[in-house]
């Protein structure tokens, strides 16, 4: 199946005085694709939407839309809405007025009953019916969030920038949203592409996930790609892989990993720990690597427990944090090392683990995610 | 604090405000007192209010006071609007000058201002008279309106005009159905102060008006050389009633924008 582009840039620029909002980016996102931008704040993400939705000019490069060059055109002649992060609802006009304004202006000519009926539906589409003789101010956040979407998506625009759209939301609504939004994409086929800073979400949701940082991409990919083999010592710190270790390539195709795919290799950290990792395709006997490996690949058992992994080392819990449905570890390993394990909470309550306890802990070949090593970062 | 400084400040400010109205509270009881050069309250009287109702001189300095008013009211709103969108929105050389020397005339003695606007109309052989009070209760008009309702913008949102134009809505469709709407308050609030400005004014309308263009508070002052009436003080009390009441409108106004 041949997919049309329905956003590009191309080597977008944008500054404002001596900050670089936006670096040289450049970007295919397919038609229909959900495609989401994360990252932390300041990074450029809503100066990249504005971009797209023609409410900035970039410095340098294009913007095409649906494969036509939109850079010159202003933002009512694009056909992409934006959902904005701090919601901009037209305050002296109540909810209704607010979701008709961009049906209701004369380049759209849309009947007044249509009219009508189009708000209506959009007011049920948002959960928000008999909202609609209200002002902005008499509505919560979320509630006005869910206006400004719908105020955008009534338009049914050929692509949908949302900024951060669900941030006000309580966990089990913003959940509820999540589905609906996935829906309304399949439904009526529009590009969306998400500003979120909430990895979850963005993992989630999107067909794929951009990482940013500094006004570039640090690594795209799909969801899985991104939490599973962030490239970059950065992305791994931001989607959580917080064990984070340099060290260097001793030995090749060592230690074989059980049932590993992949090409193994014997690492040995600077503090003196030897590691195997299947992730060793394209590294040197000798060569400096930095590796992470996510919190709930690290297991932890009492000592006297018999089980099986890669990498097995003697350990002591140095700290305990209880998160709900899990709990996470952080264990120490000899004098410099410490590492943190998530695993669930039951786990937890089952072998009664607390602080100073010695326990076993230990992590697969597959779970040594090799960072990309140095400065060259992965660009898209 | 101690439980009794925020009663010793009430009283305090009571003082402050007994300070500032008593004056005018001595000029309402007069404007109902019958005797003629009384200074003792001797009973209750219209009399000297009907005296001003039937006074052909009052009338026609009230209807050439409103026939200035009203249009510095429109004209110097619209310029100030204008004004206020061209200095807040765009970028242009000078603008900072601009706008500092919109408070150079608040400040400047209207006696100056009086001066030279006698002067300058002179100098053009402009005839004294409605036309030239009218020009100069413009022109010292708009530094208001203009200020006023650059308050009201600088807490304008500029993303719901990004919104608008996002929306669909070209430049001039944003202006007015986003712009506009969001400054009314600001646009209702400088008309409103406008009117007493331009009503009260004496010090500049004495040098720039002519014969038989007498406004309100001209023809008070003339009455008043002639001798004080109490006539003058029901006219007092009148004048200090209208225009109280549309500055109170005003500043409700004001003050329901901010929120
Ligand atoms: N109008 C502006 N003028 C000057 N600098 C700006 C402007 N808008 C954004 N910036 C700067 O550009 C950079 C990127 O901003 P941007 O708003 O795109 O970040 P973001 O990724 O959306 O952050 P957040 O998650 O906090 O919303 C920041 O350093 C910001 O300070
Ligand atoms: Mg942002």
């Amino acid at each position: 199946m041949k997919r049309i582009s329905s956003v590009e840039l191309v080597r977008v620029s944008k500054r404002y005085g001596d900050v670089v909002a936006v670096d040289n980016l450049s970007l295919t996102i397919a038609e229909g694709e959900f495609f989401s931008l994360l990252g932390p704040s300041g990074c450029g993400k809503t100066t990249t939407l504005r971009l797209i939705g023609g409410l900035e000019q970039p410095d340098a490069g294009d913007v095409l839309i649906d494969g036509e060059v939109v850079t010159d055109l202003p933002p009512y002649e694009r056909n992409s809405n934006i959902v904005f992060q701090n919601y901009a609802l037209f305050p002296h006009l109540t909810i209704e007025n607010n979701i008709a304004f961009g049906l209701r202006l004369k380049s759209r000519r849309v009947a007044e009953p249509e009219v009508a009926r189009l708000v209506a539906e959009a007011l049920e589409l948002v959960h928000l019916e008999g909202y609609g003789a209200r002002r902005p101010n008499q509505l919560s956040g979320g509630q006005q969030q869910r206006v400004a979407l719908a105020r955008a998506l009534v338009l049914r625009p050929k692509v949908l920038l949302l900024d951060e759209p669900l941030g006000a939301l309580d966990r089990k609504l913003r959940k509820a949203m999540q589905i609906e939004l996935r829906r309304i994409q399949h439904e009526v086929n529009i590009t969306f592409i998400y500003v979120t800073h909430d990895q979850d979400e963005a993992m989630s949701m999107s067909d794929r996930v951009a990482v940013m940082r500094n006004g570039n991409f640090e690594q795209l990919g799909t969801p899985r790609e991104i939490f599973q083999t962030p490239r970059t010592r950065f992305v791994a710190d931001f989607m959580g892989a917080s064990n984070i270790f340099s060290g260097r390539v001793v030995a090749l195709g060592a230690g074989a990993a059980r049932g590993a795919s992949g090409r193994t290799i014997q690492i040995e950290t600077e503090s003196g720990l030897r590691v195997i990792s299947s992730d060793g395709q394209g590294r040197s006997a000798g060569a400096a690597v930095e590796f992470s490996i996510r919190p709930e690949a690290v297991q932890v058992f009492p000592r006297d427990r018999d089980w099986i992994a890669d990498n097995k080392f003697e350990a002591t819990i140095v700290g305990k944090l209880y998160l709900g449905d899990v709990t996470e570890l952080e264990v120490a390993l000899g004098d410099d090392n410490s590492i943190s394990s998530r695993i669930q909470s039951s786990i937890d309550q089952k072998f009664g683990f607390k602080e100073g306890d010695r326990v076993s802990i230990g992590w697969n070949a597959e779970d040594c995610n090799l960072l990309s090593s140095g400065s060259d970062t992965t660009r898209c | 604090m101690n439980k009794a400084s925020p009663r010793l400040l009430s009283i305090g400010c009571g003082a402050v405000y007994l300070f500032m109205y008593l004056p005018l509270l001595v000029l309402v009881v007069y404007s109902f007192t019958p005797t003629e050069y009384g200074v003792a309250w001797e009973g209750f009287t219209l009399k000297w209010y009907i005296a001003v109702f039937n006074n052909k001189y009052i009338q026609d300095a009230l209807k050439i006071s409103l026939m200035i008013a009203i249009p510095t009211v429109i004209i110097s709103t619209a310029i100030g609007t204008i004004t206020a969108f061209t200095l807040y929105r765009y970028k242009f050389l000078g603008r900072a000058l601009y706008q500092g020397a919109l408070y150079v005339p608040l400040v400047m003695p209207d006696l100056v201002i009086g001066i030279s606007l006698l002067l300058f109309y002179t100098s053009i052989s402009l005839d004294l008279g409605i036309l030239t009070i009218l020009l100069a209760h413009i022109s010292f008009s708009i530094p208001l309106t203009t200020l006023v309702i650059i308050a009201r913008m600088q807490r304008l949102d500029r993303t719901l005009e990004d919104a608008a134009m996002d929306l669909g809505a070209d430049e001039w469709t944003t202006m007015w159905k986003v712009t506009l709407p969001q400054l009314m308050p600001g646009i209702l609030a400088a008309a409103l102060l406008t009117f007493p400005w331009s009503f009260n004014d004496f010090v500049i309308t004495f040098f720039v008006s002519g014969v038989g263009s007498s406004t309100l508070p001209l023809r008070v002052y003339s009455m008043i050389r002639l001798g004080v009436s109490p006539m003058v003080n029901a006219l007092g009390t009148l004048i200090i009633v209208a225009p109280l009441i549309i500055v109170i409108i005003g500043t409700y106004f004001d003050r329901r924008s901010v929120s």
